[in-house]
């Protein structure tokens, strides 16, 4: 058997560097079902082990030269395999370019956006005018309805807490009964067993001289095999870290006893501080006790697919993503290498480097997985370790999974979702590039030292904590909140309310636009100079707008504040 | 008198929450809702349908 992994081992070499397309592996497998076949034949017409292996190395011959021969004709001839299966191999990269219904999404609210950009100051301005030719009458009828408004959701409020029992929620929730209805999970072993099964068909189309059949079948029984062997490995390290918890927690339990042995030999002694140091055991094994509870139920996990991969991070520049329902980590690496681990529920990713270019897509695109994938919560999670020190350049893109950034230093990121929230807040010690973040529904988190920040969203609220150059955040009723420093920093939105936060007093300029929503914008107290332009349809009464700095202060380093509403209320405050 | 005006609180201040699984799908002022509702009878109920397909959950909340 050992010259038999010898036989394995020197097949494995010589396809080691080639392209893991569907074609090569099944050409392997060929091979070392072959290679098997004359190894045991030998065998059984009598030769000793040794003689057997030498005979099978020698008849393949030259397997190398003639793979590369086989490739460059290939690549020559621009050919695609004509027998590849995209699921025939794990590693198979997709050619067509899936399409993205966040980006689809994002695009055409973007569109809207725009026309509301270019219909909104018209609209606004001839709600002024009418407003003007009416004798203010407008005004009126606006602030009747605004205070109406109010009123009854006031009421509406007291009434939802009387008939919720102060729940503050009428639900009617649709789904209670449906959450065990999840696909049962398959284990290593009965995915061994349909690989078994496969194998055996694959030997009778052989027997029947359908070799690409068998081919294909071959293909698919390794990567079922492959599959199997990565969520062995990965159920192996659970075991190993949960070995491991477990010894630490035994460790702590013989400590807390040492220390509940002292506190009562202290107190049997008569010792003074002895009431104390009980309280403090107890405390201890009480932290434990939680602290073993929260670990359990963060180890729980029922995702099928599980596995890690690794590459070198060598001149690494670009990392790209694209998801489904899946969560997208990306975390510093403690390896020095780059480490993609996941956890997901339909099929392992499918994961490459590409020159300096890490690549992450997941491995179902058909539209009916992909629709559904939009309602879909718990899709599982892929963790990317990045090591620091390249300044990678980062694109993320899930329907309705999170995207983390933490701890990594980044030149540009790029992160789209549709209804999943997306935290960046990269390595504060190295200044990003631009940070782009879009979502329809998600939240959005930027904490980051970064040369220019965008964010665009639907309904999500943004919070924007920087040291930035230029800040643009465009929502549609998402709440906008910024605080920190900049140069510039321009908010629109329709009906968000905005608050600005400004620890350093902003270079260039500060302009919101909103139709009904409401602006807050602070600045610090030594402010020398500025400009404020305070437009909003309820004309500058003491309830509409507030400037606690007073007149405009003209100079040369004036600060432009312009903040245009049409029902909001507008304010300028001292932070 | 009590539940008609109650009623009424609830339609002009409330907002209707559809959440798909833990993430907000849509959240409408309820008078919105109902005049989707004057607008496509036809869209509605299948609106309604598909909530219930999916398992979706529906509140009605405070502005």
């Amino acid at each position: 058997m050992k010259n038999y992994k010898l036989i394995r081992s020197m097949i494995d070499e010589a396809f080691s560097g080639m392209p893991m397309t569907a074609e090569n592996l099944a050409l392997r497998d060929e091979m070392l079902a072959n290679a098997q076949d004359r190894y045991e034949d030998a065998i059984a017409a009598g030769k000793s082990e040794s003689a057997a292996a030498a005979d099978v190395m020698a008849s393949l011959g030259d397997v190398r030269g003639l793979l590369e021969q086989m490739n460059a004709q290939k690549t020559g001839s621009d050919a695609e395999p004509a027998g590849a299966q995209p699921d025939a191999a794990p590693d198979a990269p997709k050619a067509a370019p899936q399409n993205d219904l966040g980006d689809a999404l994002g695009k055409a609210f973007g569109a809207l956006g725009d026309i509301g950009r270019a219909v909104v100051p018209q609209t606004k301005k001839f709600m002024r005018d009418v407003d003007k030719a009416t004798g203010g009458a407008l005004g009126d009828i606006g602030r009747a309805v605004n205070k109406g408004m109010r009123d009854a959701q006031k009421a509406a409020g007291e009434v939802i807490d009387k008939m919720s029992g102060d729940a503050g929620e009428l639900v009617f929730d649709f789904g209670g009964s449906r959450k065990e209805a999840q696909p049962a999970a398959r284990t290593p072993q009965e995915l061994r067993d349909e690989a078994a099964d496969l194998r055996a068909q694959a030997e009778i189309k052989q027997a029947v001289d359908d070799q690409e059949g068998a081919r294909q079948l071959r293909a698919k029984a390794y990567a079922l095999e492959t599959q199997a062997d990565a969520m062995e490995q990965a159920e192996a390290m659970r075991a190993a870290q949960a070995q491991a918890e477990h010894e630490s927690a035994q460790e702590a339990a013989r400590r807390t006893a040492e220390t509940l042995e002292d506190a009562i030999n202290g107190m049997e002694s008569g010792m003074p501080d002895a009431g104390d140091a009980f309280t403090g055991a107890v405390d201890d094994i009480t932290r434990d006790a939680e602290d073993a509870a929260s670990d359990a139920q963060y180890t729980k996990t029922d995702a099928p697919f599980t596995g890690s991969q690794s590459f070198s991070p060598a001149g690494l520049h670009d990392i790209d993503i694209q998801c489904d329902a899946v969560n997208v980590n990306l975390v510093p690496s403690e390896t020095g290498m780059i480490d993609v681990t996941w956890s997901v529920r339909e099929a392992a990713p499918v994961i490459r480097m590409e020159g300096h270019k890490l690549i992450v897509r997941r491995r179902s695109a058909d539209a009916i997985s992909s629709l559904f994938s939009i309602f879909q919560r718990d899709g599982g999670e892929i963790t990317v370790c990045v090591p620091r020190g390249y300044g990678v350049s980062c694109k993320a893109g899930t329907r309705s999974g999170a995207i983390q950034l933490r701890g990594i230093d980044c030149d540009d990121i790029k992160f789209n979702s549709t209804s999943g929230s997306i935290h960046i807040e990269p390595d504060a010690r190295v200044r990003a590039g631009t940070i782009d973040a879009s979502t329809v529904s998600g939240c959005i988190t930027v904490s980051a030292c970064a040369e220019d920040i965008n964010t665009q969203t639907v309904s999500g609220s943004t919070f924007i904590s920087c040291d930035a150059i230029d800040i643009e955040a465009d929502t549609v009723s998402g709440n906008v909140h910024v605080e920190g420093a900049c140069d510039s920093c321009d908010v629109d939105g329709v009906s968000a309310d905005v608050e600005l936060l400004f620890t350093v007093v902003p270079g260039k300029k500060v302009e919101i636009n909103t139709v009904s929503g409401s602006a807050r914008v602070a600045l610090p107290g030594d402010i020398r100079g500025f400009v404020a332009e305070l437009h909003g349809m309820m004309g500058a009464n003491e309830n509409a707008i507030i400037n606690e700095f007073g007149p405009n202060r003209y100079g040369t380093c004036a600060l432009p504040i312009k903040m245009d509403t049409l029902s909001g209320k507008l304010m300028i405050t001292r932070l | 008198m009590d539940q008609v005006k109650n009623a009424l609180a609830l339609f002009i201040g409330g907002r209707l929450l559809i959440e798909g699984q833990g993430r907000t799908f849509v959240k409408v002022p309820i008078w919105l809702t109902a005049l989707g509702v004057v607008w496509s009878f036809k869209l509605a109920v299948v609106t309604f349908l598909l909530i219930i397909a999916f398992g979706m959950k529906a509140s009605i909340v405070k502005a």
